[in-house]
């Protein structure tokens, strides 16, 4: 069991209301330290409220949360100490440098010689590939030097807490890859907790994930434990022949309860779902094969990824609601 | 033992929380830029020029027909019958319309601009107290718009006076005219960070503060009692007293401290109140 004192972040039923908005309803979150967190969701799920209530940039209208055990509204400049945070759509001002911009935001954490900060400063740039560019006003950044200046003002203050917003949602290929990079780099010194709504980028980095939608959490959980937890196992074959034989088959076992058929070019695809793993493994391939009229062509075990599961969820809750 | 030359944690405790860094900040938006550069030599041509030329101009003719009778004049008219005295006067009273139109205009931008651009929530995501990123820009603004307004042109004038009548000017009345000046900029700079708090948009913080600028000094002679609570009499000759300002410049009693205890009073309360709703504030 997880002891308090290794959570970051604990949410206790949190609500966020906007006049007549529900931004945000009873959300119990926990976040564990060193973890890369990943809190997905699609837009208006409240992923960005969440971020702006732990950071104190809005007030709850109902519920608590702590962050490093301290309260987000008595004790938010405390918890802003220790963390970093990227906003979805990060703002400086615009005349100053990159390197301006990061001694600015330094010296909110550290007093101490000039050349020391500096030399933390060089540190960040480096880490984010803007070095060669430190000099440069900032207005005449891209969409992708922005966000790698707003990982390096968020990491510049070596943060226990690392709270990003969307960070790869407005960059191309090449600058979402640097930017996971970044962050696979920083895993083993601080947690990191971001939003967003790619889910390949969640599933190649995150440890732990949370999935919102409308306001609610649906789901929390490694991702491992989320992958293999949300469906009935499924099988997938690949089958040439005359196939409607093997499907009757099949479709009088017990053990299956459903068959999906897709036609893919020169042969056919099946999806079929079971309830018993052990018996699926040892009959299934056997059984379809059985009767001589099909050939198989691929058989496997088929996982789901996140973003099926994560469309199952999401559906789910929105049929729940109608 | 620890080492000096390493990085230490900022020891800032409570509204503290940031004040340093913002103030240095926003002072280096002056005096590290050509701000002050700008303003300095703007107010030198448009106040101590104007001020020269009213010290200097040749002597009228006849000042007035009524000099033979002066027992009618009121104290604004006696004044205006001596030429250094009426070059203070028009300095003082350009000095106190034209340097809070630019604490309006300087401090518009303050609150709502950090706001709509974004920056404040930047900010406000390190570690700083919300009353630090009030007082920092106040602080810094007032030092800012004082210095380059005031200060550099009150020595200036104070200077040209001293060179006009041969000797020093009293220096003590000068000084309290200037710290009346001072007071004047506070007074709009935080009424318009006030509004900056209240409001979304420039459009009412502008609207309402330059329309006390003006139409403020026009309302005294209808309301009297605003004379008692605002600086809008401090320079302006529109009541028949002298203006305390004046008076203080010329080195003569001032008839009553309340409109300055009154306009000091009205800046701690747009201060607090400012401060009040900025903590309220969502980003």
């Amino acid at each position: 069991m997880d002891s308090p004192h290794n959570m970051v972040i604990e949410t206790h039923n949190l609500s966020k209301a906007y006049k007549e908005v529900q931004a945000l309803m009873d959300l119990n979150l926990t976040v564990k330290q060193h973890s890369i967190f990943g809190f997905l969701g699609p837009n208006g799920a409240g992923k960005t409220t969440t971020i702006k209530l732990l950071l104190g940039l809005a007030r709850p209208t109902g519920g608590s949360a702590q962050v490093f055990g301290h309260d987000i509204q008595r004790e938010s400049v405390s918890i802003r100490k220790r963390v970093g945070y990227l906003a979805q759509d990060p703002r400086y001002y615009e005349h100053m440098t990159a390197r301006g911009t990061l001694c600015f935001t330094a010296r909110f954490f550290y007093s101490g010689p000039a050349p020391e900060i500096e030399k933390r400063v060089e540190e960040t740039l480096k880490l984010v590939g803007l070095d060669d560019k430190a000099d440069r006003p900032i207005k005449g950044f891209s969409g992708g030097e922005r966000q790698r200046l707003g990982i390096a003002q968020a990491q510049v203050n070596y943060p226990d807490l690392l709270i990003l917003d969307e960070p790869a949602a407005s960059l191309d290929p090449q600058g979402r890859h640097d930017v996971l990079e970044v962050m696979e780099r920083l895993r083993k010194h601080t947690t990191i907790f971001y939003s967003t709504h790619i889910l390949a980028d969640v599933q190649r980095v995150s440890d732990t994930v949370a999935i919102m939608d409308h306001g609610k959490l649906i789901s929390q959980a490694p991702i491992e434990e989320l992958l293999n937890s949300k469906s009935a196992p499924m099988y997938t074959l690949a089958l040439k022949g005359e196939t409607e034989k093997a499907r009757l088959r099949l479709s009088s076992l017990p053990w299956v309860t459903a068959i999906q058929i897709k036609p893919v070019n020169s042969h056919i695809s099946w999806q079929v779902t079971v309830t018993d793993e052990a018996v699926a493994e040892a009959q299934l391939l056997s059984l379809v094969q059985s009767g001589g009229e099909v050939t198989v062509l691929e058989f496997g075990r088929k996982k789901l990824d996140l973003e099926e599961i994560f469309l199952t969820l999401t559906e789910g809750d929105q049929n729940g609601k109608r | 033992m620890e080492n000096a030359n390493a990085l230490r944690m900022v020891n800032e405790r409570g509204w503290r929380m940031g004040f340093a860094n913002l103030f240095h900040e926003a002072n280096g938006s002056w005096w590290h830029t050509r701000t002050w550069l700008i303003q300095t030599i703007i107010w030198l041509c448009m106040l101590n020029g104007m001020f020269a030329i009213f010290l200097w101009k040749p002597p009228a003719e006849a000042v007035s027909e009524k000099i033979a009778s002066t027992d009618s004049l009121t104290p604004i008219e006696a004044l205006q019958q001596d030429q250094t005295s009426s070059a203070l006067s028009v300095f003082w009273a350009y000095s106190s319309m034209a340097l809070p139109i630019v604490a309006i205009i300087f401090a518009q931008d303050a609150i709502i601009g950090e706001r709509q651009s974004g920056t404040a929530a930047w900010v406000l995501s390190k570690p700083v107290s919300r009353l630090a990123f009030i007082l920092s820009k106040l602080v810094a603004g007032a030092i800012g718009l004082v210095v380059t307004g005031v200060v550099i042109q009150g020595a200036v004038a104070y200077t040209q006076l001293s060179l006009s009548i041969g000797s020093p000017w009293s220096l003590l009345g000068f000084l309290g005219a200037m710290a009346l000046v001072s007071l004047t900029i506070m007074f709009y700079l935080t009424l318009t960070f006030m509004l900056g708090s209240l409001f979304q948009s420039r459009g009412p913080v502008l609207g309402i503060s330059l329309a006390m600028a003006v139409g403020g000094p026009v309302l005294v002679p209808m309301i009297p009692f605003l004379n008692k609570i605002t600086p809008w009499a401090f320079f302006l000759p529109i009541t028949e007293d002298m203006p305390s300002g004046l008076a203080l410049a010329l080195g003569q009693p001032v008839s009553s401290i309340t409109p300055v205890v009154s306009t000091a009073l009205l800046c701690l309360i747009f201060i607090a109140v400012t401060i009040l709703r900025f903590q309220r504030e969502e980003f």
